[in-house]
């Protein structure tokens, strides 16, 4: 078990910087996640933790240690990697023991470690075949098996469940969520799927182009985005996001124009000496606009509540919901169609006209750097 | 069946229009190979001669008989199993070292490995030459450089002499093949997955156990490949045997034992006797070794 400290980490490959000045703390026994999009540098920053990469620059220190010249091994860590790596020739029994079977582990040591890790991975009844005898999911717990024997400080999982099917998926993610609760070990885990992340996470490290966005419990980052990009990451269907122009503003309140003939008052802890006039952007989840289809003219919200009316351009039936797609009407500044969640059983059909009802409480504004206001704390549990 | 009938026509049909197109190959093989080669097989029941081959008279299996009781045929036999053996060997193990080297990251790996080919890429009929010369007792430069060093203290005739004349056939193919093997393995060496190697990495497994207890067994399907392939044509060997000692009994191969009788000695029944035991020998060895194969690979 460890605590683990990134400080001023670079990392480049020939010209291209992947990891940029990335520092954080990992708290022993924490469930970290770095999430971000293909090609942002976190897997390499995982592969760094695990020393199968050197960094460029900065140090690696596991509990106050520094591990930054060490080989993989001397640091303690396991690895679980996406395409599960095991050893193709050996049983199922052979791959989890091999590591300790060359430390000189006693025998009897050796079996009892792999029939507890089997035990608790439930592939007991598989540790006499050979891993292409097994399907994907069973391949990837004694991949997990493996590394559970080696009894690590900390667990590294790259990208574990990808090739896996979506069934199967949510049930390892329960499970490794339960293993991470029995073992009690330092895990950090790399994704790119954003709902693996929230799932999983005791915090997430939302990297972009080889930096750190933000690093927060999964609802923080969910209701308090630091920024466009985590604002967009996380969240699925993806927040909308509207260009807006500041008409009036306090410091606790700020009235934005969306275009359409619709004004919006939404309140912010801090204004950060926003303008009249200036350029924000106004984003809103699917999930907290009100579609007019689930909330007739007369329920319409208070007063507050801005009024938008559009085309529906297109629909996705989930079953429970319905993901709506409206394109505003012309001379609206905004572009993209907004995404709202309708309920399951609507009768609204691609081609017909519809209003939306987005109320200034569940909106989040970001300035014209991109970066967020930040919202009232009161804000998050009308928002949620 | 009867329900399968549709499926059962869909099915001859594309078994017929397999053989319509296997048919052209089939063809050119049964010409350029099977003719020649149950030709060769029925000249050995004959005592046909090159100048007259349409006078041959049918003799049994005189041919093979005095074959088999012939001590100099026995001698080819050893030098050609010898000579596969010992070179196939040498080539393997010279020739993983090769591979795992270029299988490394480095700089000019590229230009390399495609220098490494030049042995394999020049004719063996010019090698052989080369090497012969080299190793000239006279001129050859091998002699001058071993005695320049005082590692001999006379010239040694190295071609010629009966316990050498061996070794420097087996050197020469050694130096040139190796290249060959080295590139073989190279290929099935970049086919394993690179995870294994980073999950022994932080298994913190030493260099040499990743070799015997991974390398090795993922590669030996590659291995197995390449080694028959080098098995089968060493059998054969001709053209470096017959250019670098040319009828010397104490090297010769089986193949230039067939030679000599037949083109030499004018004695095509003889000779297709002994190269229809030849082509046997070799097929001998490839069932033995393609068992042994699929034996070692259930288990």
């Amino acid at each position: 078990m460890a605590a683990i400290t990134l400080q001023a980490v670079d990392k480049t490959f020939g010209k291209t910087d992947v990891i940029k000045q990335v520092a954080m703390e990992i708290q022993d026994g924490e469930f970290t996640v770095f999430v971000g999009p293909s090609g942002c540098g976190k897997s390499t920053l995982l592969r760094l933790i695990a020393g199968l990469e050197e960094v460029t620059a900065g140090e690696v220190v596991f509990d106050g240690e520094t591990v930054t010249e060490l080989e993989p091994s001397e640091r303690g860590v396991a690895m679980v990697f996406q395409s599960y790596a095991l050893y193709p020739h050996m049983s199922v029994y052979d791959n989890m023991a091999f590591g300790l079977k060359l430390k000189k582990t006693q025998k009897q040591a050796i079996a009892d470690r792999v029939r507890e890790a089997a035990r608790i991975l439930q592939i007991e009844h598989l540790l006499e075949r050979k891993p292409r005898e097994l399907s994907g999911g069973q391949r990837q717990r004694v991949a997990i098996g493996r590394a559970i024997v080696r009894k690590p400080r900390v667990f590294l999982f790259d990208e574990p469940l990808s090739n896996l099917d979506a069934a199967l998926r949510v049930q390892m993610r329960l499970e490794l969520k339960r293993l991470h609760r029995e073992l009690g070990t330092t895990m950090i885990y790399v994704t790119h799927d954003q709902v693996e992340a929230m799932t999983l996470a005791d915090r997430i490290v939302v990297l972009n182009a080889g930096a750190v966005e933000q690093i927060g419990a999964p609802l923080t980052l969910y209701q308090q985005p630091c920024n466009l990009f985590v604002a967009g990451f996380i969240g699925s269907p993806k927040m909308n996001f509207v260009p807006a122009t500041v008409t009036a503003c306090s410091t606790t309140q700020v009235s934005v124009d969306i275009g359409v003939g619709a004004e919006l008052i939404v309140s912010v802890a801090q204004s950060n000496g926003l303008q009249s006039g200036a350029r924000v952007t106004l984003g809103v989840r699917p999930e907290h606009i009100v579609g007019s289809e689930n909330a007739p003219v007369v329920d319409e919200p208070a007063g507050e509540a801005a009024r938008i009316e559009g085309k529906v351009v297109a629909i996705e039936h989930l079953g429970a919901e319905a993901y709506v797609h409206l394109q505003l009407a012309a001379g609206s500044a905004c572009e993209e169609p907004l995404v709202f969640k309708g309920s399951g059983d609507t009768t609204l059909q691609v081609g017909q006209q519809a209003a939306i009802f987005i109320a200034p409480q569940a909106c989040y504004l970001f300035d014209e750097t991109g970066n967020a206001l930040p919202r009232p704390a009161a804000q998050h549990k009308n928002a949620s | 069946m009867k329900p399968a009938t549709s499926h059962s026509r869909l099915t001859r049909r594309r078994v017929r229009w397999a053989w319509v197109f296997l048919a052209p190959m089939l063809l050119v093989l049964a010409l350029v190979a099977g003719w020649p080669l149950l030709k060769t097989i029925a000249y050995g029941f004959t005592d046909a001669s090159l100048i007259n081959p349409e006078a041959a008279q049918f003799v049994g299996v005189d041919n093979f008989s005095f074959l088999l009781q012939d001590p100099y045929w026995w001698a080819s036999v050893w030098n050609t199993v010898v000579f596969a053996v010992v070179s196939v060997f040498l080539e393997t193990v010279l020739g993983l070292i090769i591979a795992l080297a270029l299988n490394a990251q480095f700089r000019g790996r590229g230009g390399l490995r495609a220098a490494i080919l030049i042995p394999w890429a020049i004719p063996t009929v010019v090698s052989a030459q080369m090497w012969n010369w080299m190793f000239n007792d006279v001129f050859g430069v091998i002699n001058h450089m071993l005695m320049s060093v005082g590692l001999m203290q006379h010239p040694i005739a190295w071609t010629a002499s009966p316990d050498t004349a061996l070794l420097s056939i087996i050197l020469v193919d050694v130096w040139k093949t190796t290249p060959f093997m080295a590139l073989l393995l190279l290929a099935g060496l970049q086919m394993l997955p690179k995870e294994c190697y980073e999950s022994a990495r932080v298994d913190g497994v030493h260099p040499l156990t990743v070799f015997f207890r991974i390398t090795l067994p993922l590669l030996k399907p590659a291995l197995m490949v390449a080694i028959i392939f080098r098995l089968l044509d060493a059998l054969r060997v001709f053209d470096l045997v017959y250019v670098m000692s040319g009828n010397n009994r104490d090297t010769m191969s089986m193949s230039v034992y067939a030679r000599q009788q037949l083109i030499d000695f004018g004695d095509l029944g003889f000779g297709s006797a002994a190269s229809t035991l030849i082509f046997a020998i070799i097929a001998l060895f490839t069932v033995v070794y393609l068992t042994v194969a699929r034996v070692g690979r259930e288990q």
